[in-house]
């Protein structure tokens, strides 16, 4: 028997053999993520329980085996994506929410249950899971841990780390602990805080539990339409600066408001130049003014059309337009290259202009749909990988726009994390000083470098 | 490479997908499983690969596309816009050809889609469905412990036998005594249905002359073709399309009603089957704009709502066919509460599938009843006193699921509970 066979039949131990994959026929459908990127792994294994994906860790220790953690596969920087091969380990089985707590307003989930499911759930009493991927309805709350992933309205509420409380954890060496607590806060180093964003590179969260809020009394969603993508970009600016903070300011440009008109008709304006998707949340008199204000500070900026949801059907419409927008680009081009620099807000108009700029320059079409808010662009750059030259132009073009981002203040990844695609990028933002800081870390908890290799470091 | 060839038919198709697993949880077989090979996105992922040389596709392979529901709900849950439905009916044809290379399955899939096609078969079948059921030899052939030797997928199978609802539904005219006549219609009887829910399909016709039309059920109707298409014969299909486009354009009849969602969605999308532009793509675009399913005529007809007191809790399980393709989603509903005293509680994950889809349930057991195994649990916990259902498939899904469960829930047909409203009404 040979070293495969032999690992195989052990890892068939563990999970029982309809929860293994060995063979590259059917292994094709693990490659890649919600990115162009590809790596076949060695095996695909779907445990049930915490214990077993304690034993497959052990198991790949011993074959030193690299272990990629996989959730639902939307992730938006490679981070799945097995590129060194290796024992890919999906949570997708281990998806039962254990326990709402209403009085603490707690849930235990876990790891590999959808994101929006919790919601669903917590909805019975009242209650919802805050943090809100666009892809909320299809990832996992464990790839959410991984990215620290944000969402629209993580502009008003915070990103993943502000709403977990504890998680449990299979480390690299097979151990399993939990980090955090369940209702306070652990004095001594947060190893919550620390793992959360660490993309499968420190371990596997196996449980989480997170914080559940209060629906909001009264929510009201506007779409407004602007003759051009700077006038957004700065009602954006000009809206917080009035020190108004809603619970969402998303942003679509023409090409892509056009794509998610197109797959939804949502009643999104054809031709806008660009349009902004608020919502404000609260009792409904505040509700009232702040729509007033808001009202008052975009009028300097020339909409062209305003639209208010009437009533829930249409603000879900409005939603599901927003939220799908990256897939309705499909109907432009069959592959898109997804950049998500962070930029102050004040420098969103002229950082827009430069995208434009090099688009042209690149003869390449770029989508801009952005989580405005918080000044996460989401340049999504159309290409075909069919044609030949095409990826390589994408890349390039891709990678001189976070070059401008980070020129004008801002940071590499505002949410999707750097994974695969973004990682050889890490220099311009961080000193060798800091990179090798962050490598002594990651020595820390995997020492012998088997969790998510490829990922996060540049290549030397 | 047969397959390869019929993927690269409809390769555009394929490359719309850009693998950002929206439509993941909206697919039965990702739900029950996990596993992407079970995905909408693992499946076109395969048919990729197909086409770039990584893999040749192998009976394994097969399966991953053969466990595919044809539901199609992961259409409205993809941005893209990927037309799923075209791409697992072009797979499937390639390997029906290759399948058809031995001899011995040519001639079973032969023989099971003629007799699926064959009205004297279905009747056939129905008799002795009924007689199954009249003298419970189920019962029997437990008490005699034959079941012991049966393999597992023939004890799914058995355990599916269907009831059955009055005589056979015959063809002809239906005449309305409404003084208020209107238009003639077509009524299509599908395959199933009319042997074994004769009473149920009386009642939908019954529906229809209360508003006022006369309602013919001309014997020359041939299958849809959804049976074939859906196991990639192609050629039979295109066969059975033309011979029921010929018919039902003829003016003798204003509309064409439908009661069984598969069957429509397939008569509404017969231009599928032939070239932009050609004659029969003409004619079958007509004959779409002149088809209705039965739920959506009596929702845009009915005047006069129902006045039978029905005191119960209610909920509804869409049929795919009905949700994802005809995008028929709440008249249906509307129709339900229509009638007076119905409390209507929705159901969970009302818009994933049953398991049901079509042959389905006898191609793949064992998924069918995973599928059905998760859906019967939902509704057990929905405290329903009856769930509706608004298709054959379904109805005898969800029943053989609920008699599984010993529930007290009741399955019926949406168009059995308004007729009984309407009964009851006029006493
Ligand atoms: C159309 C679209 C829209 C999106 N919108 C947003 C958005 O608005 N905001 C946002 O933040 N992201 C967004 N994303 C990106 C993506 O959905 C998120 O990064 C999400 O958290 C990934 O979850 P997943 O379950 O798919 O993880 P995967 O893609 O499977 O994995 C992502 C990373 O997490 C690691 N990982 C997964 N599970 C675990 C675990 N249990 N333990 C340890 N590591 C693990 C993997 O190794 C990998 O590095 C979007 C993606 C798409 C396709
Ligand atoms: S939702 Fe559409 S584009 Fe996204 S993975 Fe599924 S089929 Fe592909
Ligand atoms: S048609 Fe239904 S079963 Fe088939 S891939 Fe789509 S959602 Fe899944």
């Amino acid at each position: 028997m040979d070293i495969s066979q032999s690992l195989n039949k052990k890892i068939i131990d563990i999970v029982g053999k309809d929860f293994v994959f060995a063979d590259k026929q059917d292994m094709v459908v693990y490659e890649s993520d919600g990115t162009h990127d590809k790596g076949m792994p060695d095996f695909v294994v779907l445990p049930r329980t915490t214990e077993e994906v304690a034993k497959l860790v052990l198991l790949a220790n011993e074959f030193e085996l690299p272990i990629i953690a996989r959730g639902s596969g939307t992730g938006l920087s490679g981070g799945a994506v097995p590129v060194h091969g290796g024992l890919v380990i999906s949570l997708n089985r281990m998806n039962t929410i254990i326990d709402i707590d209403v009085d603490s307003s707690t849930a235990t989930v876990e790891a590999g249950v959808i994101n929006l499911e919790i919601s669903n759930k917590a909805s019975e009493y009242g209650l919802f899971y805050a943090p809100d991927p666009s892809s909320q309805h299809a990832c996992t709350i464990g790839g959410n841990i991984a990215e620290n992933s944000g969402g629209p309205h993580c502009l008003a509420y915070g990103v993943t780390t502000n709403h977990v409380l504890a998680i449990e954890v299979v480390l690299p060496d097979g151990e399993i602990t939990w980090f955090g607590d369940f209702n306070k806060e652990v004095p001594g180093v947060d190893f919550r805080g620390l793992f959360i964003g660490s993309e499968g590179t420190f371990g596997i969260c196996t449980k989480v539990v997170v914080k559940l809020l209060q629906k909001p009394q009264d929510v009201k969603t506007m779409l407004i339409a602007f003759s051009s993508i700077q006038d957004a970009a700065n009602a954006t600016t000009a809206i917080i600066g009035a020190g108004i903070i809603p619970a969402a300011i998303e942003m679509m440009d023409k090409t892509a408001s056009d794509a998610a008109e197109e797959a939804t008709n949502a009643g999104i304006p054809k031709n806008s130049g660009a349009v902004l998707l608020i919502e404000i949340e609260g009792f409904e008199s505040d509700i009232n003014d702040q729509g007033k204000l808001i009202s008052d500070v975009i009028y300097e900026f020339n909409p062209v059309d305003i639209k208010i949801a009437k009533n829930d059907q249409e603000r879900d419409l409005f939603w599901k337009a927003r939220k799908g927008v990256l897939g309705a680009l499909g109907r432009i081009a069959p592959n898109y290259f997804l950049v998500d620099g962070t930029v102050p807000r004040t420098k969103l108009s002229a950082v827009l202009s430069e995208v434009s700029t090099l688009a042209k320059k690149y003869n390449l079409i770029v989508a801009n749909v952005l989580h405005a808010g918080d000044g996460n662009l989401h340049p999504c750059i159309l290409f075909d990988q069919q044609t030949p030259g095409d990826t390589d132009k994408a890349l390039k073009l891709g990678g001189d726009i976070l070059k401008v981002c980070v020129e004008n203040g801002g940071v590499l990844s505002g949410e999707h994390g750097i994974g695969y695609e973004k990682r050889d990028y890490m220099p311009l933002l961080f000193s060798e000083i800091d990179l090798n800081n962050m490598k002594i870390l990651k020595n820390i908890f995997d020492p012998d470098g088997l969790f998510n290799p490829g990922k996060i470091f540049p290549v030397e | 490479m047969i397959i390869k060839e019929h993927i690269e038919r409809v390769k555009d198709e394929v490359y719309k997908c850009v693998h950002c697993g929206f439509c993941l949880t909206a697919c039965p077989t990702y739900l029950v499983s996990g596993l992407e090979t079970e995905s909408p996105r693992g499946r076109i992922s395969l048919m990729k690969a197909t086409i770039e040389d990584q893999i040749v596709p192998d009976q394994n392979t097969f399966l991953h596309w053969d466990r595919c529901i044809q539901c199609r709900a992961c259409e409205p849950a993809c941005p893209s816009g990927v037309n799923y439905g075209l791409l697992i009916e072009s797979t499937k044809e390639g390997i029906n050809v290759v399948r058809s290379k031995s001899k011995l399955y040519k001639f079973i899939f032969k023989i099971i889609l003629k007799l699926a096609i064959s009205n004297r078969f279905i009747n056939f079948n129905s008799y002795i469905f009924r007689i199954y059921k009249k003298f419970n030899l189920s019962n029997i052939f437990n008490k005699l412990k034959i079941s012991r030797f049966l393999p597992n997928s023939i004890k799914i199978l058995e355990s599916m036998i269907p009831n059955v609802y009055g005589k056979p539904l015959k063809y002809g005219s239906y005449l309305t005594s409404n003084s208020l006549k209107k238009e003639k219609l077509g009524f299509f009887r599908g395959c199933i249905m009319p042997g074994i829910h004769g009473d149920n399909m009386r009642a939908s016709v019954n529906l229809l002359n209360l508003l006022g039309y006369d309602v013919t059920i001309p014997e020359s109707q041939v299958c849809c073709g959804s049976l074939n298409s859906h196991n990639g014969d192609m050629a039979t299909t295109i066969e059975l399309a033309k011979s029921n486009i010929d018919l039902f354009l003829k003016d003798d009849y204003k509309y064409l009603i439908i009661s069984a969602a598969g069957c429509g969605t397939r008569i509404k999308e017969y231009s599928q089957l032939f070239e932009k532009g050609s004659e029969y793509w003409d004619k079958s675009i007509q004959l779409k704009n002149k088809t209705y399913d039965i739920h959506e005529f009596l929702f845009e007809n009915i005047k006069t709502p129902p006045r039978g007191v029905i005191n119960k809790n209610v909920g509804y399980q869409p049929a795919c066919h009905l949700l994802n393709t005809q995008k028929i989603d709440e008249p249906p509903i509307e129709l339900i509460k229509m009638v007076p005293g119905i409390n209507f509680i929705p159901i969970p994950s009302s818009n994933i599938c049953c398991g049901a889809g079509g042959a389905y349930s006898v191609t793949q057991p064992k998924w069918s009843k995973m599928v059905l195994n998760k859906k019967i649990n939902e509704i057990k916990d929905s405290h329903l006193d009856i769930i509706t259902v608004s298709n054959p498939g379904c109805f005898i899904q969800l029943q053989g699921g609920a008699e599984m469960l010993k529930l007290k829930t009741e399955v019926m047909y949406v168009t059995d509970l308004l007729y009984n409203s309407y009964i009851k009404g006029e006493d």
